[in-house]
C-alpha cells in the first residue's frame, strides 16, 4: 500500500510508531489491524483497528465502497425513476426508504393520497420494519457465531419476501409506494397472507427467543458491550432504535406523525443501558410493537382508491388497479419550484430527503440522509475502548448496512 | 497407463471441485441481502457444496453480490489473484453486468472488466433460486472441463 494512503502518520515520532523495545514497556502501544473489505465481521466496508493487546485503541472507518452517486443521479433523471432507485440504498428495507422520497414529491406535486393508500403504506412500512430488524439479528446471531439465529431469522424473513412477492410483485425491491398513492391495491388474499404471516411470526418469534435471546451465551456477548449513554448518544447524532436504547426519546413516527401514524395507537420501546443488549431489546420489542400496528392497520382499512384522483383525469378505469399505465400520468405533472423536506422513520432511524426542485421534471438536487451513516461515527465510539472480540457484535448491534451509509 | 491415471485423478479433482464451491466473505453491494436468503435456511446453497469460507485461500468461487464500485474494484482483483486454482466468477445483479439503474454513475465499473465471468444472472436483485441455477452452470462447465 502506498504512503498517501495510509490514514496514520507511521512517520517516525508519532504515537503509533515503536522505535525499540524500551518503548513497549511505558508508552502506548499499537498495532493497526485492517478489517475488511474482505472479512466475515465486516460489510462491505474498511475499518482500521488500532490494537493494545486485544483493547481497541481507536477505530478509523473507511466507508465508501458502495458509494455509487445515487443523489447525483437523482438528477439527470424524472422523478418518476427516483424510486427504484433511492430504493437501492436499503433494498430489505425498500418501503421505509422510499417513504421518505414519495412523501417529498408528494408535496412537490400537490397530491393527496386517499386513505387506503394510506393505510397500506402504513401497513407495509411496518412489515418493512420487522423484516429489517429480523435481518438484523440474524446477522448478529452469525456475527456472534449463533449459526442456528442466522438460519432461523433468515427462514422467518423469507416468509415475509414471499408476501411482499405476493402484494407487490417482487421479493425485495419492490418499489411499492409511488406519488400519491400505492402501485398495487391490496386485495382479500393479501390480507389473509398478511393476518397469516403474523400469526406465524408471532408463533415462531417464541421460539427465536428461546434459541437466541434467552440463550446466556448471546446475553454475555451482548451486556455491557459497546455502551453509549443518552447524552454522548444526542451529541453523536444517533438516530432510531440505536438512539432509543441509548434513552432517547425520540421517535419520527410520534414526533412528526406521517400518513396513518396519527390514527393509531402505539409505544415506542426505549431502554437505559445504551449497550449491545438494549440495542438488540428495543429492536425486538419493536417487531411486537409493529406487529400490533399491522393488525389495527389490517383492522380500520378503508374502501376506496389506492391512488389520488388526480392521476386518474386521463385514464379513470385504473381506478383501483394502480399498474402501469396509469404512471404514465406523471410524464404530464410538473413539480412546483420550491424545497422539499420529508422525515420518515425508517427501521434504523431517521431518514431525510430533501428536494430542490426548479418546475423541471428532473429535480435540481435531492439530499438524501441515511440513518445507517448516522450511526456510523457512533459505532466506531462505542468500539473504542472494548475487546476486539467485541468488535463484530458492536457492528452488527448497530445495524450498520453500507450501502444505505454511503448511498 | 499414465493417462488413464492422470484421468481419473483429473475426474475425481473435478467432482471435487463440483461440489465444494466455497465463496469468501466477500460482499460488494445490497444483492448481499439475496444472498443472506440463498444461505438462510429457505434455499440452503449448501446442498450443492456451497459455503461461505472465511478465508480466501481455501475458497474458489466469487459471487459478484451486485455493484462494483471504483474503490471495491481494486479489492475484487486482489482477492480473485489471491485464491487458488481453479477459481470461478458469478456476476449477480443487473449492476454487474451493465449497471443497471446505476448506468452512468460515476463510481461504478461493469463486473467483466475487472474479473473474467464464467456466469451471469439478471435481476435486480436476483432471486435466490436464479443464483442457484448458475451455481448448477458453472458446476456443469467444471464437469466438462479439458484435462
Amino acid at each position: 500500500m502506498q504512503r498517501a494512503e495510509w490514514p496514520f502518520n507511521v512517520e517516525a515520532g508519532s504515537t503509533f510508531f515503536v522505535e525499540s523495545e524500551e518503548e513497549l514497556r511505558g508508552g502506548r502501544r499499537g498495532m493497526t489491524l485492517v478489517v475488511g473489505p474482505q472479512h466475515p465481521g465486516s460489510g462491505h466496508m474498511r475499518l482500521f483497528v488500532i490494537l493494545d493487546g486485544d483493547l481497541i485503541v481507536d477505530v478509523v472507518p473507511d466507508p465508501g465502497f458502495v458509494h455509487r452517486g445515487i443523489e447525483k443521479l437523482a438528477e439527470n433523471r424524472p422523478y418518476w425513476t427516483l424510486v427504484p432507485l433511492v430504493e437501492k440504498a436499503s433494498i430489505m428495507d425498500s418501503m421505509n426508504i422510499t417513504y421518505a422520497l414519495v412523501l417529498a414529491l408528494e408535496r412537490a406535486l400537490g397530491l393527496e393520497p386517499p386513505p387506503r393508500a394510506r393505510y397500506i403504506r402504513t401497513m407495509m412500512a411496518e412489515l418493512s420494519r420487522i423484516r429489517t430488524h429480523l435481518y438484523d439479528m440474524a446477522l448478529l446471531g452469525v456475527f456472534l457465531g449463533h449459526t442456528t439465529a442466522f438460519m432461523w431469522g433468515f427462514a422467518l424473513m423469507d416468509m415475509y419476501a414471499e408476501v411482499f412477492a405476493k402484494i407487490t410483485g417482487a421479493r425485495t425491491t419492490i418499489a411499492y409506494p409511488v406519488p400519491g398513492g400505492v402501485r398495487r391495491d391490496l386485495r382479500p388474499e393479501h390480507v389473509e397472507a398478511v393476518r397469516r404471516l403474523l400469526e406465524i411470526t408471532r408463533r415462531k418469534l417464541r421460539d427465536f427467543k428461546t434459541l437466541f435471546l434467552d440463550n446466556p451465551v448471546t446475553r454475555a456477548r451482548l451486556e455491557g458491550v459497546g455502551a453509549i449513554d443518552a447524552k454522548r448518544a444526542a451529541e453523536l447524532g444517533v438516530v432510531g432504535p440505536f438512539a432509543r436504547a441509548s434513552g432517547v426519546d425520540y421517535d419520527v413516527r410520534k414526533a412528526r406523525p406521517y400518513d396513518a401514524y396519527g390514527e393509531i395507537d402505539f409505544e415506542t420501546a426505549r431502554e437505559k443501558a445504551g449497550d449491545a443488549w438494549a440495542r438488540t431489546l428495543v429492536r425486538w420489542r419493536e417487531i411486537q410493537e409493529s406487529m400490533s400496528m399491522v393488525e389495527q392497520l389490517l383492522r380500520g382499512l378503508p374502501d376506496g382508491d389506492v391512488i389520488d384522483e388526480a392521476l386518474l383525469f386521463r385514464n379513470p378505469e385504473y381506478r383501483r388497479e394502480g399498474i402501469g399505465g396509469v404512471l404514465g400520468v406523471y410524464t404530464y405533472m410538473y413539480p412546483e419550484p420550491g424545497e422539499y423536506l420529508a422525515l420518515v422513520e425508517a427501521a434504523r432511524g431517521a431518514t431525510l430527503i430533501h428536494l430542490w426542485a426548479t418546475g423541471s421534471q428532473r429535480i435540481y438536487r435531492m439530499r438524501f440522509v441515511t440513518p445507517s451513516w448516522r450511526n456510523l461515527r457512533a459505532m466506531v465510539e462505542a468500539m473504542k475502548g472494548g475487546r476486539l472480540a467485541d468488535m463484530p457484535a458492536v457492528y452488527m448491534s448497530f445495524g450498520y448496512f453500507p450501502p444505505e451509509a454511503d448511498r | 497407463m499414465r493417462a488413464l491415471v492422470s484421468q481419473a485423478v483429473s475426474r475425481a479433482a473435478r467432482w471435487g471441485a463440483k461440489w465444494s464451491l466455497w465463496p469468501p466473505h466477500l460482499v460488494t453491494a445490497c444483492c448481499g441481502v439475496e444472498i443472506g436468503h440463498l444461505f438462510g435456511s429457505a434455499y440452503d446453497a449448501e446442498r450443492f457444496g456451497m459455503l461461505p469460507m472465511g478465508s480466501l485461500r481455501q475458497s474458489n468461487i466469487i459471487i459478484i453480490e451486485g455493484t462494483i464500485t471504483l474503490k471495491m474494484a481494486k479489492f475484487v482483483k486482489y482477492i480473485y489473484e489471491q485464491m487458488p486454482e481453479p477459481k470461478y466468477v458469478i456476476a449477480m445483479g443487473a449492476c454487474s453486468m451493465k449497471g443497471g439503474v446505476f448506468y452512468g454513475s460515476y463510481h461504478m465499473v461493469p463486473a467483466a472488466k475487472v474479473v473474467p465471468v464464467h456466469a451471469y444472472v439478471s435481476g435486480c436483485p436476483p432471486t435466490p433460486e436464479a443464483v442457484l441455477k448458475a451455481v448448477a452452470k458453472v458446476q456443469d462447465r467444471i464437469d466438462h472441463a479439458e484435462g
